[in-house]
């Protein structure tokens, strides 16, 4: 072997305890976040248990909801677009309108929409609050007197959100995928906290559920169903986490930094506050919420940021490993950019509860997990082979990893099913529980590589956003 | 090395309990089933019931409803089912029938025991009875150490009528104290049918600008113009807050006697207050305005020069003769007239 491989092998060897020990703790770390997030979420849920019935919802909030302002961005949307725009009109809801932002789509996307709603060219006053590319057109029809179209050039999500900002009236407004379909009453349900609490909150993100394998008929989910594709069913699996876990207990503990940008209702003045969606980001939902913390944080304005469980907004999943891959590492390198951009309020008390636990749990969860985790299984075990550490690494890098992971992923379904009960049948359970088991072999690893290839595009500066492509809803008969 | 296979056990340990714990859910789950299937067997049943005593012709006695005890509970989910479908006369039918099965005794002992959101339905239902037992009950749950409840309770109160003094219960709903729910302008606006003196004097007497807001919404939807003066003795309040908010009821009331108080918000140096000042001389029709009112097309906030447009449109006259002539300028006055005029043309 030559001089510097065994100067590797050296330097490796000097250096295993400890790499192993930060591998060891970094594990142990994003573990115990997680443990303490299901049983703050568990507490949660016990408190604020949602009423099933939205009729009753009606009659409690209806009469002093505020008017929203539905932005629905669309770019290149023209199989879908109708059927959700009819969708968002018959949502249950005293007063709102949508506004549905063409962002410079390159297939039939406006022509469909002018067409099925006989649109015709209209003028509309604005304010130029958030920054955004020229609009070419505007179109409305007295038809349809909540629903305005904007035409605009091309400039990304967030460039057609703040064009849509800029347009919407209402006081607060409803950020939606064009591909995504809301529940009737899931307005109703997350202006709920805006109607008991005014003054202070500023946004409410409701749950995004997996739409494939349920049955869809008139832009409205009939019967929830089960992913038939192993993919999108490991992706319920992870959305329930993500969800019903962790932004519950972020949301109760007041360090919420993500509400999904498929789904979420913020208050328009506050999000003009901060100059709306950043551009030259790929993770401008988590960016704005981010943006409007630190913004009342720095100005010491008090506010909320809440998430609620049970509005529910129905995406389509990516069921072809190529696709989920792309979206994965937009996430990533989304989650890093902003963590970069405001560093400056890790642990600085001027932010308090958010700079001191926020931001350092992003950085566990985001920033250190999944470089250290994937170096883990890339040394550890050569390691181990080698000699130079005891099984017992091993043994603790998968509990780490793998135990701990079945443990936390079938905990947040026991969590559900205990709370909410959102899955019809005991067969839906039984395959869930065992999509938690399987995921941890192979899909989790996977999931972490992609990160991990987020980071380097990341540090290479890469943009754009890849295309997500489309399998469509399963349609009722 | 204990510490790393104690990890491992450790692990090994919450990974079982949980796959344990799950399949034990997903057996009860498969119990609850069977459970639902049968309770909603009995809903259907007690539904029935209920229904068809509602349809028997009207008559001086009462359809004989029986209920079996371990129903009682279903009734309260029925009730809320069957209040958002039946209205009128019907209602007050239903009313009397689901007193006699003793549904308002039970909603008594559920407002006092149950859990949060029994505690929140009880008190939907009691509101329903306009009995005293059940306004003693509702009162007492003002002092609930839940929000909803306590809302619940006030709205049941304030909608059926029940006399209730009104400092009171900006104490027990903690106006003021604690963030405010848009829900107690509904309340409000229901205490005002019956209760305009009261708000009067709460008008003049309360210290937190909060409940004088409420307060002022409230007399403004009760369109008794004894409240135009309490709202303009507010109008130069030194919260912008208050000061936008009385210039909102006082356009709800239309009353002419809010000239002064429009005037000097139309030069009001809170943005908010003078967007509503010209909010306000557009729909009162207060003319004599319209050159103040135009002037507030140059205003900063994009908001008060789109109120003022509209304002001097809806005024008519020589006020919407001068927003036309503004729109043919090419200034930041002229733009926000020409979008008005188009938007109200296209509209």
């Amino acid at each position: 072997m030559s001089e510097v491989g065994n100067l590797l092998i050296h330097w490796i060897g000097q250096a295993s305890p400890w790499l192993s020990a930060i591998i060891i703790t970094v594990g142990l770390m994003q573990n115990t976040v997680y443990l303490t997030q299901l049983v703050i979420a568990f507490a949660e849920l016990r408190r604020h248990r949602p009423d099933k019935r939205s009729t009753r919802l009606w009659a409690g909030v209806s009469e002093v909801a505020p008017p929203i302002s539905l932005l629905v961005p669309a770019f290149n949307e023209e199989a879908t677009i109708v059927e959700n725009i009819h969708s968002m009109l018959a949502l249950q809801y005293p007063s709102f309108e949508v506004v549905v932002i063409n962002d410079g789509s390159r297939d039939q996307t406006l022509e469909v929409v002018i067409a099925a709603f006989d649109l015709k060219p209209i003028d509309r006053s604005y304010e130029r609050s958030a920054e955004h590319k020229a609009i070419r057109g505007l179109y409305g029809s007295p038809r349809y007197p909540n629903l305005v179209v904007v035409d605009k050039e091309n400039g990304g999500k967030s460039d057609a959100l703040n064009a849509g900002i800029n347009l919407s009236r209402s006081p607060y407004f409803c950020a939606i995928d064009a591909d995504s379909l809301l529940e009737p009453d899931a307005l109703l349900r997350a202006v709920r906290p805006f109607v008991d609490d005014p003054e202070r909150m500023i946004a409410v993100g409701g749950t995004i559920r997996i739409v494939n394998g349920s049955t869809v008929r008139a832009g409205k989910v009939v019967e929830v169903g089960l992913p038939r594709h192993i993919l999108p069913l490991f992706q319920t699996v992870e959305y329930l986490r993500a969800y019903l876990m962790a932004r519950l207990a972020l949301s109760r503990l007041g360090i919420l930094i993500l509400i999904s940008g498929a789904f979420g209702i913020f208050r328009r003045s506050a999000a003009v506050a901060v100059g709306g969606y950043s551009h030259g980001t790929v993770g401008e939902d988590l960016e704005l919420v981010l943006k409007m913390h630190r913004h009342h944080r720095e100005h010491g304005i008090p506010y909320r940021i809440s998430y609620l469980p049970e509005p529910v907004c129905w995406t389509e999943a990516p069921q072809s490993t190529r696709v989920l891959a792309r979206q994965r590492i937009r996430w990533q390198r989304g989650a890093l950019e902003t963590f970069f951009k405001h560093k400056t309020m890790l642990f600085n008390p001027r932010y308090g509860r958010l700079g001191m636990v926020g931001l350092p749990l992003m950085m566990i969860e985001d920033v250190m997990g999944p470089p250290i985790e994937i170096l883990g299984y890339l040394l550890i075990p050569l390691l181990v082979v080698t000699g130079i550490l005891g099984w017992e690494y091993f043994l603790a890098l998968m509990a780490l990893t793998i135990v701990f992971g079945i443990a936390i992923s079938v905990l947040s379904l026991v969590l559900e099913e205990m709370e909410l009960r959102r899955f019809p049948h005991a067969r839906d359970l039984a395959v869930l529980m065992l999509a938690a088991v399987i995921e941890n072999f192979g899909y989790r690893q996977l999931n972490n590589f992609w990160r991990v290839v987020g980071y380097w595009r990341y540090l290479r500066g890469a943009q754009g956003w890849g295309r997500m492509v489309r399998t469509g809803f399963r349609v009722a008969p | 090395m204990a510490f790393l296979k104690a990890i491992w056990l450790i692990s090994l340990c919450m990974a079982a309990a949980s796959i344990v714990l799950m399949m034990v859910l997903i057996l009860w789950r498969l119990v609850r089933d069977a459970a639902a299937r049968r309770t909603g067997k009995r809903r259907s049943e007690v539904t029935q019931v209920l229904l068809e005593a509602l349809e028997q012709p009207t008559s001086d006695t009462m359809p004989e409803v029986r209920i079996a005890t371990r129903d009682l509970p279903i009734l309260d989910d029925v009730i809320g089912e069957l209040l958002d479908v039946v209205t009128g006369q019907m209602r007050g039918r239903l009313v009397d029938i689901l007193r006699s099965i003793g549904a308002e005794t039970h909603a008594i002992q559920s407002l006092r025991h149950g859990s949060v959101t029994e505690r929140r339905r009880a008190a939907r239902t009691l509101g329903l009875f306009r009995s005293p037992a059940g306004a003693d009950a509702l009162r007492r749950a003002l002092d609930d150490p839940h929000v909803d409840v306590r809302i619940a309770a006030a709205e049941a109160i304030s909608s059926t009528g029940v006399a209730i003094a009104l400092p009171d219960l900006v104490v027990s709903l903690r106006i003021g104290v604690e963030p405010p729910s848009r829900r107690l302008r509904k309340i409000f606006r229901w205490l005002a049918a019956t209760q305009v003196d009261a708000l009067l004097a709460l008008l003049r007497t309360a210290a937190l600008p909060r409940v004088k807001m409420l307060a002022v919404d409230a007399l403004a939807h009760s369109i008794d113009y004894r409240a135009v003066e309490a709202i303009l003795a507010v109008s130069g309040d030194a919260s912008d807050e208050l000061r936008a908010e009385a210039l909102r009821g006082l356009s709800v009331l239309g009353h002419p006697a809010a000239l002064p108080a429009v005037q000097r918000g139309l030069t009001d140096p809170a943005w908010p207050v003078r967007a509503q000042a010209a909010r306000c001389a557009g729909r009162i029709g207060f003319a004599q305005t319209g050159n103040e009112v135009a002037h507030l097309l140059h205003d900063d906030a994009w908001w008060v020069r789109y109120r003022a447009a509209e304002a001097l449109l809806a005024l008519g006259g020589p006020s919407a003769a001068l927003l036309h002539q503004i729109a043919g300028e090419a200034s930041r006055a002229g733009r926000i007239a020409q979008l008005v005029l188009a938007e109200k043309a296209a509209a």
